[in-house]
């Protein structure tokens, strides 16, 4: 008896048996990562606060690990005249949450009488991601606009309801190459024009090095009085 | 009942009278015949809509007075009947012209939003307990069939016209919109016609304070509810 269980200890693992596994570190690191990009998209976002305006760009790239999943896709959303909003993360959870803010935003407008102040969109975001703290929408949002309140404010609003108000941000896979470019170039009191040449550099250069952002840039620049322009720019 | 004196059929609004009607219902809609006149008026290609305000005292804060709503971006109504009634359908308006946005990612046709709001009115008319809307809604609005106009009574139900009015003095303001009203108007004469309405109809005087006036153009299909200044350009034109 004691033989065998010493014996035993030699053994090598069978395969066949259900219990014992064996388990590549590497092998369960890649598939995890390979899961989390299939439901993610790599994204470009930023937004920064300039002269009374505020900036938002994103890349159009939608990306499934190593595949372009869309090369249109809209990740910038205008939700009110003075509004607007950037999504990264899993795009139906996003798209989502860009629908229930337009309705609420608007109902809100015309119950009050008065555009919603910034604030208090990010404030309901936060409560409709916080309320699903155990199983969080994934998505990464930047939320820009301009009230007479408020001044030009920018929000990054996180998956679980955080806010945090900022005067630069990027959003999304290409965060590390976007963040060098506006820490490098910002500047408070920016000029419009001046502050939509750092966001256009910010996210070409994440296009450049990153594999998950790509295929043109859209551009929104928010001013006073609910007087927003959008635009697209290609990039080969 | 059993104490030999008549049976009272307006006391519980589920009874019907002997002749077969719903007294609760019909007093509601005396309650929309007694309230401050609206005009809504509709060409092929424009939709205007002209409510009077009543100041009941000297001190009050005429601009707190609503009487025109905006529902969604091409609908607007106005109110006739018990002011705090109509506010709760305006909220249920406003949520299901949203909530079809959600649901079909298109602006709802008025005659959806309509009926939906006669089926809770009518809803209100046959359960237990409860008494009906004291309110009319008179809707405007502009979607795939063009400029529309829409009234809701208490009763339930719904009806689509060219022009209509409804409040006190209704019947003065239908008769004489009968008389004057051409299909072939510009949005301005609409409005025109509108405010004339409500003078021949109602003894009060008519100011750019005690009258709103909103509109919904085919250059944008979007509700408009026009400025102080812009009614006093018009009521200065008559």
């Amino acid at each position: 008896m004691r033989k065998e269980k010493f014996l035993n200890t030699f053994k090598l693992p069978s395969t066949r048996n259900p219990d014992i596994k064996i388990i590549d570190p590497m092998e369960k690191l890649q598939k995890k990562s390979v899961k989390q990009n299939i439901i993610k998209t790599g994204t470009t976002t930023v937004g920064l606060i300039c002269k009374d305006a505020v900036i938002l760009g994103t890349d159009r790239r939608a990306s499934m690990a190593y595949y372009v999943a869309s090369k249109t896709a809209k990740k910038l959303h205008k939700i009110q005249d003075h509004l607007f909003m950037t999504i990264a993360g899993t795009v139906a959870d996003a798209q989502y949450i860009v629908d229930i803010i337009k309705a609420e935003t608007t109902i809100y407008q015309l119950e009050k009488n008065k555009p919603i102040q910034v604030k208090s969109a990010a404030r309901i975001l936060s409560n409709i991601l916080y309320q699903k703290k155990m199983s969080p929408y994934e998505v990464g949002l930047i939320l820009g606009g301009i009230t007479e309140e408020e001044g030009p404010i920018l929000l990054d609003i996180g998956s679980y309801g955080s806010i945090l108000p900022e005067d630069y941000i990027a959003v999304g896979s290409g965060t590390p190459f976007a963040i060098g470019v506006l820490e490098a170039n910002y500047k408070k009191k920016l000029p419009p024009e001046e502050g939509k040449k750092i966001c256009i550099d910010a996210v070409k250069s994440s296009i450049i090095r990153d594999m998950a952002s790509g295929n043109g840039i859209d551009i929104a620049v928010i001013r006073k009085d609910g007087i927003s322009s959008e635009e697209f720019i290609p990039i080969s | 009942m059993f104490g030999g004196g008549k049976i009272q059929y307006d006391r519980a609004l589920t009874i019907f009278s002997p002749e077969g009607r719903l007294y609760q219902v019909e007093y509601a809609l005396e309650a929309v015949r007694r309230g401050t006149l609206i005009v809504g008026i509709k060409t092929e290609n424009d939709v205007c809509l002209a409510a009077q305000i009543k100041v009941a005292s000297t001190l009050m804060e005429i601009d707190s007075i609503d009487k025109l709503f905006k529902v969604d971006e091409h609908i607007g109504c106005a109110i006739s009947g018990l002011h705090a009634d109509s506010r709760v359908l305006i909220n249920y308006a406003r949520v299901q012209a949203q909530s079809y946005r959600l649901v079909y990612d298109e602006p709802v046709r008025l005659n959806m939003l309509v009926k939906s709001i006669a089926d809770l009115k009518q809803m209100y008319t046959q359960y237990g307990g409860i008494r009906p809307f004291g309110c009319s809604l008179f809707f405007i609005g502009y979607d795939s069939d063009g400029p529309q106009i829409y009234t809701t009574s208490p009763s339930g139900i719904y009806r689509s016209f060219k022009a209509f009015a409804l409040g006190s003095g209704e019947t003065t303001a239908r008769e004489f919109i009968e008389k004057e009203y051409n299909p072939t108007f510009s949005l301005k004469e609409i409005q025109l016609l509108a405010i004339r309405t409500i003078k021949e109809s109602v003894e009060d005087d008519i100011t750019a304070e005690t009258i709103k006036i909103s509109q919904i153009s085919s250059e944008d299909k979007r509700y408009k509810l026009l400025s102080k200044s812009e009614v006093e350009s018009l009521i200065a034109e008559l």
